[in-house]
């Protein structure tokens, strides 16, 4: 049995039934004057149809799972890394700025993911944050938030 | 004659000075693009396309159309030189164009493919402008009947064409579809899906989602493992191709212009289908299949025309229509959008300056492309030398910029977050994201139609069956789905995707 297509099929089905509830609650209307909920709650309708017909053919297939041929192992912190550096400049930017941040972001990054030495890291991160504050906010007056520089 | 008088007026608005500058960053950007393994035109136009809200509309457009067609050349040069396409649509040439570069023919392999694009370009203005009044004329007769059916025909070709299998293909498209009716309804204004956040009132933003599943995906997908970064060191020499390679080369240059063209017109085809079948065409004509994938110049000249000119072919339905073909054109549908102009038939009618001269600058940009980038194809090799781990951080803040700074609202970064580990998992488990963008495009377009067809029916759908263009559009598009049960679909689809290797 196809273990990653049964739990695929798991999730679309958990996703059509929380979709067909969360749209039953809005007004389907009449079919001569469909309301909001008639059009989303057709695609889980459908979306659950599918993913029936994907558990089906899961269950059934004889196939083995497949084997990576890759051997090399996933760096599962670097992903981390960037989702989490992401959320943060992303919710500090208003008060900390496009600079500070900038320069934050750009050195943990180089320092994180693939290692390189500190002086190259700050280097790195300085020079982009300086370049992309006089890209961004200088020249194209895109309005990123200043924080604490206030300038 | 009114033709020619619309052409000349738009290329008095395409050469003025202003929009001269846009179309040349535009293809330059687009270049660097196409060159840069990771980051495609769809990500790229999302970044752009906050920085052209200051920006004229026809201005805004000239830059974002240069970007697509641009990646189109820049995407040749790396498949060539380092066998690494920098966008889909260049895989293909990178079976015959790499063999070329290792026998020391790397110049007339660059050089067939930048004068092969550019023929394609020129022949593709052209048709485009024949064809797109045509079209748009024709289109006035389309009601809400024959606009969804004619997206269910987009959506049936786009699923069929997806990697992998068809049901997980609809499923993702369904969830493109639903993903579209985040937001007020169009109708009622009533609110969906919103759970009191604020920043899904006006729905699921395409920038965030674009940026999340092609920028931050591939980079996430990039550093999960150690990153391999080989440049093949050759001596480019010689770049104009000699008699002989011309002789070999305008059969394949013609044909692929043709194929690129018209299957870049079909929603659903984009520009990476026409460039698989030009080059399985090619094999198939060609004396010496055998020796395709070793370095023949067909196999170059051939892929690389049908992928310029289906950048032309992508346009005809969506400026026409109001119909984007891929994640592409539905970026740039969503600019003229933006700045408050309704594609569709009435676009060349009410914007004729838009539209003549966003086409006039097809042309401009195209003569820019050839000037400019067989002299500077040492610096895209040289950027591609640049070690990964300052582009990788470069593209993620790209991607936090380009998502925030369409609103200035942080919450849009946190979903362009969500996106790129949305997109990670589907790369993983081998969803193509392609459907859903396009899905998102034209679920709010396919509601309203659906919706609006129902009421003028007073709820039958026979309506759909009873207009014979709409008929046509959805018993073409029901065929192309159900297809695989009556025919050897794999064998077909896969000689699609695969192009013969």
């Amino acid at each position: 049995m196809a273990w990653v297509k049964v739990y695929c099929s798991l999730f679309w089905l958990l996703f059509s039934v929380l979709t067909c509830l969360q749209a039953s609650r809005l007004d389907m209307g009449e079919t001569s004057a469909p309301g909001p909920g008639f059009y989303p709650l057709t695609i889980g309708v459908v979306m659950g149809i599918l993913s029936l017909i994907v558990f089906c053919q899961a269950i059934q297939s004889k196939k083995p799972a497949e084997k990576t041929t890759s051997t090399e192992r996933i760096r599962w912190w670097n992903i981390v890394v960037i989702l989490a550096a992401v959320t943060l400049y992303t919710l500090s930017i208003g008060k900390i700025g496009f600079l500070i941040n900038t320069f934050l972001l750009i050195t943990l990054l180089l320092k994180v993911v693939q290692p390189q030495s500190w002086k190259t890291s700050i280097l790195g991160g300085l020079i982009t944050a300086v370049a992309s504050e006089l890209v961004f906010n200088v020249i194209l007056r895109a309005q990123i938030p200043t924080g604490l520089l206030g300038f | 004659m009114d033709i020619i008088k619309d052409l000349l007026f738009g290329f008095s608005v395409a050469t003025t000075p202003v929009n001269l500058l846009y179309c040349f960053a535009g293809v330059l950007v687009g270049t660097l693009v196409g060159v840069l393994p990771g980051v495609g035109p769809p990500a790229a136009l999302s970044l752009l396309l906050p920085v052209t809200f200051h920006v004229p509309p026809v201005s805004a457009v000239i830059l974002l159309a240069g970007i697509m067609y641009g990646a189109m050349y820049g995407g040749s040069t790396t498949s060539i030189l380092v066998n690494i396409p920098g966008e889909a649509a260049s895989v293909v040439t990178c079976l015959d164009g790499y063999q070329m570069a290792r026998k020391g023919r790397a110049g007339p392999a660059l050089g067939i493919s930048a004068f092969g694009s550019f023929i394609a370009g020129t022949v593709s203005v052209v048709l485009l402008i024949l064809l797109a009044p045509t079209l748009a004329k024709f289109a006035l007769r389309f009601g809400p009947p024959e606009y969804f059916s004619l997206m269910v025909l987009g959506l049936s070709i786009l699923v069929y064409l997806a990697r992998g299998s068809i049901i997980n293909a609809l499923l993702i498209v369904c969830l493109g579809l639903l993903l579209g009716t985040v937001g007020l309804d169009p109708m009622s204004g009533s609110p969906r899906f919103i759970y009191k956040i604020t920043t899904l009132m006006d729905g699921i933003g395409l920038v965030q989602v674009v940026i999340g599943l092609f920028g931050i995906s591939e980079v996430l997908l990039n550093v999960e493992t150690t990153f391999k970064q080989e440049i093949f060191e050759t001596k480019i020499k010689g770049l104009l191709p000699n008699r002989e390679d011309w002789k070999r080369s305008i059969g394949p240059i013609g044909r692929g212009t043709i194929i690129g063209f018209f299957l870049g017109i079909v929603p659903g085809m984009s520009v990476v289908i026409p460039t698989f079948v030009s080059y399985v065409l090619e094999k198939k004509l060609s004396k010496y299949p055998e020796k395709f994938g070793t370095g023949v110049i067909e196999g170059v000249a051939g892929p690389e025309s049908a992928n310029n000119a289906a950048s032309g072919g992508t346009l005809v339905p969506m400026l026409s229509l109001g119909i984007p073909t891929g994640a592409a054109t539905a970026l740039l549908l969503g600019a003229l959008m933006i700045h408050g102009l309704r594609p569709g038939p009435l676009l060349i009618k009410d914007s004729p300056e838009v539209f003549w001269g966003v086409v006039a600058s097809l042309y401009v940009g195209n003569v820019m492309l050839l000037v400019l980038n067989l002299p500077l194809i040492g610096l895209w090799v040289k950027i591609l030398k640049v070690p990964y781990h300052y582009l990788f951080s470069l593209i993620v803040l790209f991607c936090i910029i380009g998502s925030y700074v369409t609103n200035n609202n942080p919450y849009d970064v946190v979903i362009m977050g969500l996106f790129g580990l949305i997109g990670y998992a589907m790369k993983k488990l081998n969803y193509e994201a392609a459907p859903l963008v396009l899905a998102l495009v034209l679920g709010p377009m396919m509601e309203n139609a659906l919706r609006r067809s129902l009421v003028l029916s007073e709820g039958s759908i026979g309506v759909f069956f009873t207009r014979p263009i709409s008929a046509f559009f959805l018993i073409a598009g029901l065929l192309i789905l159900f297809s695989p049960l009556f025919l050897k679909k794999r064998r077909l689809r896969e000689d699609l995707r695969s192009g013969g290797e």
